[in-house]
């Protein structure tokens, strides 16, 4: 009988919270296809990357689950309290505690349970889909790889159960304790959370949000400036410091909107405009009811912008890094001693067929540091590491020969200077710009050198042709005044036939290294086109997908609570439109207001995120300026990708709101936009 | 003198083919401006179902009604908000207060939805509720005050559009005696003293009696029409419960 009266139950919640059971089969779905990657055998044997790039995903799986777990706890307790007056009823009919209790509780699995098993049938499809994704990724033939499934499956219920049995034991114990008198005004009582004084609002608000500029700042300071107190934990504490400032900034800020609203209100000369009593009052109200969690949805939309931005940033960059990390198809560098240029030659010969290549040497100056003075990147002292920041601020040059027939190797016209002349090799335009701007004349040896030009382009800038550290830049000078400069590191670069073929980076290092001597310092570094494209796909697009992973989980969580509490507050106060409608109001205005507060709703909450969004943009941009044109686009894009998904949520959300109050007048569907946008 | 709301041949039906079911049947009655009339009836009798047709919230299945000589049966949706807005004022037994809005904002919304010009919003709101005596009220919200200054405050809201027709549907049921009392009271001065014509359901023989007429219903027909006159409100009273108790010994005797 119970059995019978929990499958009818779950047949009419099924309809109220369509959009939770969407967004719980949607977040399955996710949880089992990146489940299904991690025991992939094949894909993780992709690279030596793979691994750690999966012990990531294990904390991003975590992470989802206990926000899962939040969001099924709340929704969870809502739906008890919107229903607490049927289970007074039931007690009243003589329902036994421990029955009422059982009852709710198979409703509720039963509502996860299909949602687990839709979840576990789209997240295969999902995967097999995501499969195909990576396999291209790596150029690795597509096979059917079913090692997963088990594994997965058995990881996708166990998230599952720890999902759901903390929050049915943690309702289960209100079940048991709560009185009937109780139930019949539970869906009356308020969530608490919300402010209960009203003074000093403009005082508060400012507050917050100088609060969450502090942790800004924090935040850049921790990333930008090298702080030596705390025995060198000083950044890591400021980074703490400005991550709790931004949460507390964005609980208090959502805490007290709905009384700075309420200000403004009373004093707008709008107030008195058509519906806007309305509209006002019914947005504080339920901001001051759920002034709690909308700060928790904010903090979690701040974390979907940067997952998504950080997701398409990293996508972005891929082929960008590709190509600088690698123009030369094979790349050896050996910093300290001489490099056995002969070894390189001889081990690519065997693995590839060479079609140029060159050894050369990188040389040292002990008197010229204006790459670092130009690009303002000059090392600070460190204190017992002296002599290397002076080292690293040392200018570094290569030959003009050697320069050109690198130039070749890539393709490029060789370029000419005459005796007195200095040209620089950079990789960033921003650097090429500062470098241009600045002119300066290069003196060393004794000999005055000016400013041929500035070249740009990719040219293994990392580590191998670069002066100093982290500067992407080389000086290039004649021949003839590299002769009595210091032979700073050997260099060895070869073009071959089929690069992809070149998947021999490491076995190239270990050759290598074992013939570097044993009497001093070495520093050895092999990169192959192949070697460094797997371990960048690794990186970038694991990462990317990852990100993607955490964020739309936390955007389909922020939707359906917003969802979710816009549709049960139009159930609950469905009477207020109707009044409404009897002092005049038409159906047209009641659908307009209903658009106007769930779109407003919607926004509300990620209003302070996205400000916050836009410093950090600007504060990455100051700090990181090389990087600035393309983090802007990525976070464009994300922010983009972000609408998309949640404009979606808002659409159904909007046309249930309007079918939930105008009961009984003409419904709009999605079909209806469908066949509109047809004709 | 010609009426303000003309009822001809008005029934309302529920159901579907043999499980039909006769709310109104068949009604026809008129109502002069200036009138405060009441209608009467047991529980299903079909006065509610009156009330509903003639304010638009529902429709009747057939018939006319004519409020000022315009049919307001063939009204499209858009006429209908706007001729609500205009013509009618509603108070009912559950207030129907907006509870996030204060008693003044309540009032005011009836004028926002009007669009009228902002300027006069603020008098007349304050006009209204002196008339009702809850001026001292207005800022507070629908669960700070009374039930009954909440019923004022419905019916300032109700009254300040300076409405044709005036519709009660059981405005005194959720009250105490003292509040029913005042509150009529206050209907009865608005009636006499500005004309304001009003239709008002009640079951109740003490509410019934402050109004100059009262229909009968019974089974979705008009039963009987008793007037008031030049009588004194108690005599009114009597006349009431006996027309009540004959209409009870009547279902009895059925029975």
């Amino acid at each position: 009988m119970y059995a019978k009266l929990a499958i009818r139950n779950v047949k009419r919640s099924m309809g109220d919270y369509a959009i939770y059971v969407l967004t719980l089969v949607l977040s399955i779905t996710l949880i089992f296809a990146y489940n299904s990657l991690l025991f992939s055998d094949a894909i993780n044997s992709f690279s030596k990357l793979m691994r750690p790039m999966m012990s990531i995903l294990v904390c991003v799986t975590v992470m989802v689950v206990l926000i899962l777990g939040w969001l099924i706890t709340y929704i969870t307790h809502f739906i008890f309290e919107q229903r607490s007056r049927e289970f007074a009823c039931y007690m009243t009919m003589g329902m036994e505690r421990p029955a009422m209790s059982r009852l709710f509780l198979i409703e509720q699995l039963l509502i996860g349970s299909a949602a687990l098993a839709a979840g576990i049938l789209l997240g295969n499809v999902f995967y097999l889909a995501l499969s195909q994704v990576i396999f291209k990724m790596f150029d690795r033939s597509y096979y059917m790889d079913l090692s997963f499934q088990f594994p997965a499956i058995g990881l996708t219920v166990l998230c599952f159960f720890l999902m759901f049995v903390f929050c049915l034991f943690k309702q289960n114990r209100i079940l048991k304790k709560v009185k009937i008198k109780e139930l019949m005004n539970y869906s009356r009582q308020n969530e608490g959370g919300g402010a209960k004084s009203g003074k000093h609002i403009r005082l508060k608000m400012t507050g917050a949000v100088a609060l969450g500029l502090l942790g800004l700042i924090c935040l850049y300071v921790a990333f930008t400036v090298r702080i030596d107190v705390f025995s060198g934990f000083a950044n890591m504490f400021l980074m703490a410091a400005g991550i709790i400032l931004q949460g507390a900034s964005l609980m208090l800020f959502y805490r007290h909107l709905a009384n700075w609203i309420l200000l403004r209100y009373k004093k707008s000369r709008k107030r008195l405009h058509h519906l806007n009593i309305f509209f006002y009052r019914q947005l504080t109200a339920r901001l001051n009811t759920n002034g709690r969690q909308l700060g928790v949805l904010s903090i979690l939309l701040l974390f979907t912008f940067m997952g998504l931005g950080g997701a398409s940033f990293m996508a972005n960059a891929y082929e960008d890094a590709l190509e600088k990390t690698v123009p030369f198809d094979v790349e050896v560098t050996q910093h300290y001693g001489r490099l056995d240029a002969e070894t390189c030659r001889s081990f690519v010969g065997k693995h590839s067929e060479i079609t140029e290549d060159l050894a050369y040497d990188i040389y040292q100056m002990e008197d010229s540091t204006i790459i670092v003075e130009m690009l303002g990147r000059k090392q600070e002292e460190v204190e017992g590491f002296e002599d290397w920041a002076a080292e690293t601020n040392m200018d570094r040059c290569i030959r003009l020969s050697d320069y050109n027939k690198l130039r070749e190797l890539l393709g490029k016209k060789p370029i000419s200077l005459s005796e007195d002349e200095y040209a620089i090799q950079t990789q960033e335009t921003y650097y090429k710009k500062k470098l241009e701007k600045a002119e300066r004349t290069l003196l060393t040896g004794g000999r005055k050198y000016r400013l041929s030009e500035v070249l740009e382009g990719p040219f293994a800038q990392a580590n191998m042709n670069e002066s100093g550290f982290g500067t992407s830049t080389i000086l290039i000078l004649p021949d003839a005044a590299c002769a009595s400069m210091t032979h700073s590191r050997g260099c060895y670069v070869a073009m071959v036939k089929d690069r992809e073929d070149t998947d021999y980076q490491d076995a190239l290092q270990k050759t290598i290294e074992k013939t570097a001597g044993h009497d001093g310092p070495s520093f050895i570094m092999a990169c192959t086109y192949k070697g460094q494209k797997q371990e960048l796909q690794s990186i970038y697009m694991m990462t990317a997908f990852i990100c993607c992973y955490a964020a739309f989980i936390c955007i389909f969580i922020c939707a359906t609570i917003l969802a979710v509490q816009l549709l049960s507050s139009s159930r609950k106060y469905r009477y207020q439109y109707d009044q409404l409608r009897r002092m005049g109001t038409t159906d047209t205005e009641i659908r307009k207001l209903t658009v106007r507060q769930s779109a407003v709703y919607f926004f509300l909450p990620m209003a302070l995120p996205l400000f916050f969004l836009f410093l950090y943009m600007a504060g990455i941009g100051l700090a990181f300026p090389v990087q600035r044109s393309m983090l802007i686009a990525s976070f464009g894009a994300a922010v983009a990708i972000f609408l998309v998904v949640y404009g979606c949520y808002l659409l159904v959300t909007c046309l249930q709101y309007q079918k939930n109050v105008l009961k009984g007048t003409k419904q709009y569907h999605l079909r209806d936009f469908v066949l509109n946008d047809r004709k | 003198m010609e009426p303000l709301l003309n009822i001809t041949h008005v029934s309302k039906y529920y159901g579907e083919n043999a499980n039909v079911t006769k709310a109104l049947d068949d009604v026809c009655f008129t109502v002069e401006p200036g009138e405060f009339v009441g209608i009467m009836g047991a529980s299903g009798s079909g006065k509610t179902t009156m009330l509903q047709c003639i304010s638009t919230l529902d429709e009747p299945t057939g018939g006319q009604i004519l409020l000022d000589k315009k049919d307001i049966t063939k009204l499209t949706e858009r006429e209908i908000a706007h001729f609500r807005s205009k013509n009618l004022g509603f108070v009912f037994q559950e207030y129907n207060l907006l509870d996030t809005l204060t008693l003044g904002e309540n009032i005011e919304l009836a004028l926002t939805i009007r669009r009228a010009p902002k300027e006069e919003i603020g008098k007349k709101v304050e006009a209204v509720a002196g008339k009702l005596g809850i001026l001292s009220e207005l800022n507070k919200f629908p669960y700070e005050v009374s039930g009954g200054q909440k019923q004022r405050c419905a019916c300032a809201r109700a009254l300040v559009n300076e409405p044709r027709l005036l519709l009660a549907d059981e405005p005194t049921g959720a009250l105490d005696s003292a509040s029913s009392a005042m509150l009529l009271e206050t209907m009865e001065e608005l009636n006499r003293d500005m004309g304001i014509t009003i239709l008002m359901v009640t079951h109740d023989a003490f509410t019934a009696s402050h109004c100059s007429r009262i229909l009968f219903l019974r089974d979705g027909r008009i039963f009987t029409e008793m007037r008031k006159g030049k009588k004194d409100r108690k005599a009114f009273f009597q006349e009431i419960l006996d027309v009540m108790s004959m209409l009870g010994g009547d279902v009895a005797h059925v029975r």
